[in-house]
C-alpha cells in the first residue's frame, strides 16, 4: 500500500473524483455536504451512467494512488438493503470493508 | 399507384390482453387514396377474423397518414426511436464493471421472463393508458416464450451466480447485421447496464457483424443514454397507434 487509507482519506478521494465527474457532466459542483452527499437514487447527483463512470474512476484511483485493487460493483453491493452507492459516506465504508476483506484473503 | 399493407395476427399479444390482436404493417404507399382503400380492405378482413385490437407504426413525419389513422379511430400510444451502430468491427471494448455474458441455458429462461415482467417499464403496452399495467407486464413475460420459439439468440448477463440482465437478438446474415429485440438489466442492477451493452457490442464484433440496430421507446431515457454513450446514431422516429374495434 502506497499511502495510509482510512475513512477520511477515502472520503477526500471520493469527493475529488466526484468534483471532476460533475464538472464533466454539467459543471455543477456543490460538495459542501461532504460525506453526506447523495450520489445515486432519489436526489442523488449522478444518474446510472454517471455512477458507473464514477465507480470505475474510483477503482482506478484506489489502485493508482494506494495500490489497492478492489471490485466495487459486485454481487455483494447489489444485494445490500442500503446501496453502498447511495451516499459518499456509505461508499467510503464499503471500500474500507472490501479492502479489509481482501487483505485477509 | 399502390400500397403495401398487410396484417399479421399476434397471438403473443392475444395471450396477454385476452383479446384477439393483430399488427398492421405499412411497408410503403404511393398515394393516400390508394392506401385508404387498401386499409379498409384489410380492416374488413380483420373484422371477419374477429380481431378486436390492432396496432400499427408509422414514420413520424407522415402527417397525412397520422391524420387519417386518428380520424378512423386509432389513438397514439408510443414514440419509438430506431438506433444504429455501424462499423462494429472498429469497436473498442471499454473498461466497465465486470459481468459474465454468455448464451442462456433453457433453465435461464424463467429468470429472464421475470426480469422482463418486473423490471421493464416501457413499450407500447406500458404506455397505452387503456391497457392495465398487469397485462403489459404479462405481455413481456409471454413474449420471451415466443422469442425462444423464433430462434432468436438469447444471452444472459451474470454477476456472481445471479442473472442480472439479458439480451435477445436476431441475426440478418445477409447484411451482417444484428437487431436487438429486447435487452436490459433488472431493477437494482442498473449499474451493470453499460457493461451489458459493452459486452453485446463486443460479442457481435467478435462474431464478425458490422451493424447493430435497435428500436426503443422514446420514453426510455435510461436506455437512450446508453445508446448515446456507445455512439449509436438515431436513424428514424416512429409513432405507434392502437385501435380497439
Amino acid at each position: 500500500m502506497k499511502a495510509k487509507l482510512n475513512k477520511e482519506t477515502i472520503v477526500d478521494l471520493l469527493l475529488t473524483i466526484l468534483k471532476s465527474t460533475l464538472n464533466e457532466i454539467d459543471g455543477r459542483v456543490d460538495l459542501t455536504e461532504g460525506e453526506n452527499i447523495k450520489l445515486f437514487g432519489g436526489e442523488g447527483l449522478l444518474d446510472s451512467i454517471g455512477l458507473v463512470h464514477y465507480i470505475v474512476d474510483v477503482e482506478e484511483k484506489l489502485e493508482d494512488e494506494f495500490g489497492v485493487s478492489v471490485v466495487l460493483a459486485n454481487e455483494k453491493a447489489m444485494s445490500r438493503r442500503t446501496s453502498p452507492f447511495s451516499r459518499v459516506s456509505y461508499l467510503a465504508d464499503y471500500i474500507l470493508e472490501e479492502i479489509k476483506l481482501h487483505s485477509n484473503d | 399507384m399502390s400500397s403495401k399493407i398487410e396484417y399479421i395476427l399476434t397471438p403473443w399479444d392475444t395471450k396477454s390482453l385476452e383479446l384477439k390482436t393483430a399488427e398492421i404493417k405499412i411497408n410503403t404507399y404511393s398515394d393516400l387514396d390508394t392506401f385508404k382503400a387498401d386499409y379498409f380492405a384489410i380492416e374488413e378482413k380483420l373484422l371477419e377474423a374477429n380481431v378486436q385490437f390492432v396496432y400499427t407504426r408509422i414514420t413520424s413525419f407522415d402527417r397525412s397518414l397520422r391524420y387519417f389513422l386518428q380520424k378512423i379511430g386509432f389513438y397514439f400510444v408510443e414514440t419509438s426511436l430506431e438506433f444504429s451502430l455501424n462499423r462494429v468491427q472498429k469497436f473498442e471494448k471499454r473498461k466497465l464493471p465486470i459481468i459474465e455474458y454468455k448464451l442462456a441455458n433453457e433453465e435461464d429462461h424463467s429468470v429472464i421472463k421475470i426480469i422482463a415482467r418486473d423490471s421493464f417499464n416501457f413499450g407500447r403496452f406500458h404506455e397505452d393508458v387503456n391497457v392495465p399495467s398487469a397485462n403489459s407486464r404479462l405481455r413481456y413475460y409471454n413474449w420471451i416464450d415466443d422469442l425462444v420459439g423464433q430462434n432468436a439468440e438469447i444471452y444472459v448477463a451474470k454477476v456472481g451466480k445471479e442473472i442480472i440482465g439479458f439480451n435477445i437478438q436476431k441475426i440478418d446474415f445477409s447484411r451482417k447485421a444484428i437487431t436487438l429485440v429486447l435487452a436490459g438489466c433488472k431493477s437494482g442492477a442498473e449499474i451493470f447496464s453499460l457493461s451489458l451493452w459493452n459486452e453485446i457490442i463486443y460479442e457481435n464484433k467478435i462474431k464478425g457483424f458490422n451493424q447493430i440496430n435497435a428500436l426503443i421507446s422514446a420514453s426510455n431515457i435510461g436506455v437512450f443514454n446508453i445508446y448515446n454513450q456507445f455512439n449509436f446514431i438515431l436513424k428514424n422516429t416512429y409513432l405507434g397507434f392502437h385501435k380497439k374495434f
